[in-house]
C-alpha cells in the first residue's frame, strides 16, 4: 500500500472514457493524450486453446481487425459500452496507462476516473472498477458519461437550470438531464456507432448482395453517412465480396442510401429523446425548451443528426465542440474538480 | 458613412444582423425555422449574451448562421470570435494546472532535501543509540564492582570479626579489577588490620571450604597442623613454617591461599585428591632427598 503511494507520486492523475469503439485518456494539467481503438489482438501460442499473450492493443490492433492468420484473434473487450472480456480489457487498460506515463522507472500508479454509461448494472461497475485496478490504478472513481460529457461539452453544470445532453458512443446513446451537479434523469440505449455500421453492412448485403466488412462499413458512415436528407447526394465507391458469384466487386453506394439504412437505429435515439422529455420535470423542461439539447460523442458528427432530432422535437439542438472528446475531458475536469466538490459527480459505486 | 463601416469591423450581432435585413427575413421568421426563442436571437444580434453559457451561444450562432446560409468558414470565425468574448469553458471549473519547469525542479529538489534529512536523522538515532549502550555497559561494570565489594564487606562482618573495612585502604584494583582480585584484595587488607603479624619465617594459609573435604597439613617441622574433616562453608586459617605438605581429600571444593596467594590445585592429584609441597620447588628438593 505504502509503495503504491510511492508510486502515485511519479504517476498523472488519468480520466479513462473506455468506450466501444475508442478509448481517450485524459491526462490532468495535459489534456487527450491518447485516443485509441478499444481493440486488442491476442496470440494463441501453440494453437488455439494455448497460452494467450497480447499482440497489439489499440490502432495497430485494429488494423489487423478481419485480417488475422489462425493463431492471431482480434478482440473489442467492450461490447455496448459494457466489459465483455475481463482479461482483455485489464490489458488494454494496463497498455494505455503505461503508454501516457513517459516514466519506465517505476510501474505507475495513477487515481483514474472512468466514465460508465448510466445504465449499465451494479455488477458491470464493478467490473470496470476491478479491471482498472488490476491495471494498476490505485484509487478508482466512476462518473455516469452524460455527466462527463455535459462537464466536457461546458454546460454549467452546477447551475439550477435544466440541460439535456445527448451522448452518442459507439455501443450505446445515453440522454440525460442535469441540473444542479446531478442526473435528474438518465436513460441509456444500447444503440451507437457500431449499430449503424452493422446497419450498413446489412443494407448493402441485402441490396446490392454484397458482404462488406467492419470498417469498410465505418468508412461508408464517416465519409457520406446522413441523419437528414442533403438536396445533393454523395457517392461513394467500396469493394465487398458478392455472395452469389463469390468474387470481390466494387459498389457506389449514395448518401440517401446510407440515411436509409440508418433510419431504424436513428428512430431509437429520437425515441429515447421524446422519452426523456416526457419524463422530465416540467420545470427542467421549460428550461430544456429554452437552452436546447447538446450533442456529444462520435455518432453527433453523423451529418444532419442535430437537424434531425431539433425536426423532430422542435427544440434547438447543436453538437457541442469536439464532440468525440467530451467525454474524456469532462471527466478530467471532474477529476480536478474532486477535491473541492467532494466527489459531488461521483456515482455512488 | 460607408467608409466608417469598412473602417470599424462588425460584430456577430450585426453581420447576422445584416444577412437576415438582406434576405428579408424577419426573427419570428428565424426562430420559427430554427427553433430559437425569438427573444434569444434578438438579444444574439444586440450582444447582450452574457448570461448564456458558451457552449449554448456558439450552438445558437452556427445554427443562426447556417439558416442564413452562411459559409462555414466564416461561421467558424464568427464563432471563435463570440467565443473569444466570452469567458473560456475551462473558467467554469477550476483551471488545470500549468506544467511549470520550474515546479518540476522545485519538487525535485524537495524530494532530495527530504531524503537529506531523514537519512542524517536516521544516522544521529543510530550513532546516539550506540553511544548510549557504551554508556550504560561502563555504568554497569561500575555499580557491578561496587556491589561486590560492598557484599565482601558484608561477608566479614557476618564472620564476627568487628570493626569496618574502609575501602580506600584496599588496593585500588579491588575497584577496577575482576571479582577474585577484588575480593582477595580486600581479604589482604582486613588480614594487615585484623590479624596479629605471624613470626618469621613462617607463612599463613587460609582453606575456603565448599564442601566436605578431608585435610591434612604438615610444617616443615614435620608438626601436623591440620588433620581433620573440614565441614562445608567453613574458613580456617593457619600459620607455620614452610614447607608444607598438603593433602586436600576434595581438591574442587577448596579454595587454599598461602601468604595471600591463591595455590592451584589442579594437576597435583588424580580423582580430585591433591597433594602437594608447598612451595614447589622445594617438593623436588624433598622428592629428590626421598629418593636418594
Amino acid at each position: 500500500m505504502v509503495f503504491k503511494s510511492l508510486r502515485g507520486l511519479f504517476s498523472n492523475d488519468l480520466s479513462i472514457d473506455l468506450g466501444t469503439a475508442n478509448t481517450l485518456v485524459y491526462v490532468r494539467g495535459q489534456g487527450i493524450v491518447l485516443n485509441e481503438p478499444s481493440v486488442v489482438a491476442v496470440r494463441m501460442d501453440r494453437g488455439p486453446g494455448g497460452p494467450q499473450s497480447v499482440a497489439a492493443v489499440g490502432g495497430e490492433a485494429k488494423l489487423m481487425l478481419g485480417r488475422t492468420p489462425g493463431n492471431i484473434r482480434t478482440v473489442r473487450p467492450l461490447k455496448d459500452g459494457v466489459i465483455a472480456d475481463f482479461n482483455m480489457t485489464e490489458a488494454m487498460l494496463q497498455h494505455f496507462i503505461k503508454k501516457v506515463h513517459e516514466s519506465r522507472f517505476l510501474r505507475p500508479s495513477p487515481r483514474v476516473l472512468v466514465c460508465v454509461p448510466c445504465s449499465s448494472t451494479q455488477v458491470e461497475r464493478k467490473a470496470i472498477k476491478e479491471s482498472a485496478e488490476g491495471a494498476g490504478a490505485r484509487e478508482v472513481f466512476l462518473v455516469e458519461e452524460p455527466m462527463a460529457a455535459a462537464i466536457g461539452a461546458g454546460i454549467p453544470v452546477h447551475e439550477a437550470r435544466g440541460a439535456m445532453v445527448l451522448d452518442v458512443g459507439g455501443g450505446t446513446s445515453e440522454v440525460a438531464v442535469i441540473s444542479l451537479n446531478g442526473l435528474v434523469y438518465s436513460n441509456s440505449v444500447r444503440v451507437g456507432g457500431d449499430q449503424f455500421d452493422d446497419a450498413i453492412v446489412n443494407f448493402v448485403r441485402r441490396n446490392y448482395g454484397t458482404l462488406i466488412g467492419e470498417s469498410t462499413a465505418e468508412q461508408i458512415k464517416i465519409k457520406i453517412g446522413r441523419a437528414w436528407p442533403d438536396e445533393e447526394a454523395e457517392e461513394l465507391s467500396v469493394s465487398g465480396r458478392n455472395l452469389a458469384e463469390g468474387v470481390p466487386r466494387r459498389i457506389t453506394i449514395n448518401s440517401n442510401e446510407v440515411l436509409e439504412a440508418l433510419t431504424e437505429s436513428l428512430a431509437s435515439i429520437l425515441d429515447a429523446v421524446k422519452a426523456a422529455l416526457e419524463q422530465t420535470p416540467p420545470e427542467l423542461c421549460a428550461d430544456v425548451v429554452e437552452t436546447g439539447i447538446v450533442l456529444t460523442g462520435g455518432g453527433a458528427l453523423l451529418k444532419g443528426l442535430d437537424h434531425l432530432i431539433s425536426e423532430e422535437t422542435g427544440l434547438p439542438v447543436f453538437v457541442a465542440d469536439d464532440p468525440l472528446t467530451c467525454v474524456a475531458r469532462g471527466g478530467g475536469r471532474a477529476l480536478e474538480l474532486m477535491d473541492e466538490n467532494h466527489g459531488d459527480f461521483f456515482t455512488s459505486n | 458613412m460607408k467608409q466608417q463601416h469598412d473602417l470599424i469591423p462588425m460584430t456577430t450581432g450585426e453581420l447576422l444582423k445584416q444577412e437576415r435585413s438582406a434576405r428579408k427575413l424577419s426573427l419570428a421568421d428565424v426562430a420559427r425555422a430554427i427553433n430559437l426563442d425569438e427573444k434569444l436571437l434578438d438579444e444574439i444580434e444586440s450582444e447582450q449574451t452574457t448570461h448564456l453559457a458558451p457552449v449554448y451561444l456558439k450552438g445558437y450562432i452556427r445554427a443562426y448562421a447556417r439558416y442564413l446560409q452562411i459559409g462555414e468558414d466564416k461561421i467558424q470565425a464568427l464563432v471563435s470570435e463570440s467565443g473569444s468574448h466570452e469567458p473560456p469553458i475551462q473558467n467554469i471549473f477550476a483551471a488545470p494546472p500549468k506544467s511549470n519547469p520550474l515546479d518540476k525542479w522545485l519538487r525535485a529538489t524537495s524530494y532530495v532535501l527530504a531524503s537529506l534529512l531523514i537519512g542524517t536523522l536516521a544516522w544521529q538515532f543510530s550513532h546516539e543509540a550506540v553511544r548510549l549502550s557504551q554508556d550504560g555497559s561502563q555504568l554497569g561494570k561500575t555499580t557491578d564492582n561496587r556491589q561486590r565489594i560492598e557484599s565482601t564487606i558484608k561477608l566479614d562482618q557476618a564472620k564476627g570479626i568487628r570493626g569496618t573495612v574502609n575501602a580506600s585502604i584496599a588496593p585500588l584494583g579491588a575497584l577496577h579489577g575482576g571479582n577474585a582480585e577484588g575480593i582477595d584484595a580486600a581479604e589482604q587488607a582486613w588480614a594487615a588490620v585484623s590479624r596479629p603479624p605471624v613470626p618469621d619465617g613462617e607463612s599463613r594459609l587460609k582453606l575456603v571450604v565448599s564442601a566436605d573435604s578431608w585435610v591434612e597439613i604438615t610444617d616443615a617441622n614435620g608438626q601436623q597442623i591440620e588433620m581433620d574433616l573440614l565441614r562445608g562453608g567453613s574458613e580456617k586459617g593457619y600459620h607455620g613454617k614452610p614447607p608444607f605438605r598438603i593433602l586436600l581429600g576434595r581438591a574442587s571444593a577448596v579454595r587454599l591461599t598461602i601468604d595471600g596467594e591463591p595455590v592451584d590445585l589442579t594437576g597435583y592429584g588424580a580423582d580430585d585428591i591433591a597433594q602437594l609441597t608447598w612451595p614447589k620447588n622445594l617438593q623436588a628438593d624433598n622428592s629428590g632427598q626421598d629418593e636418594n
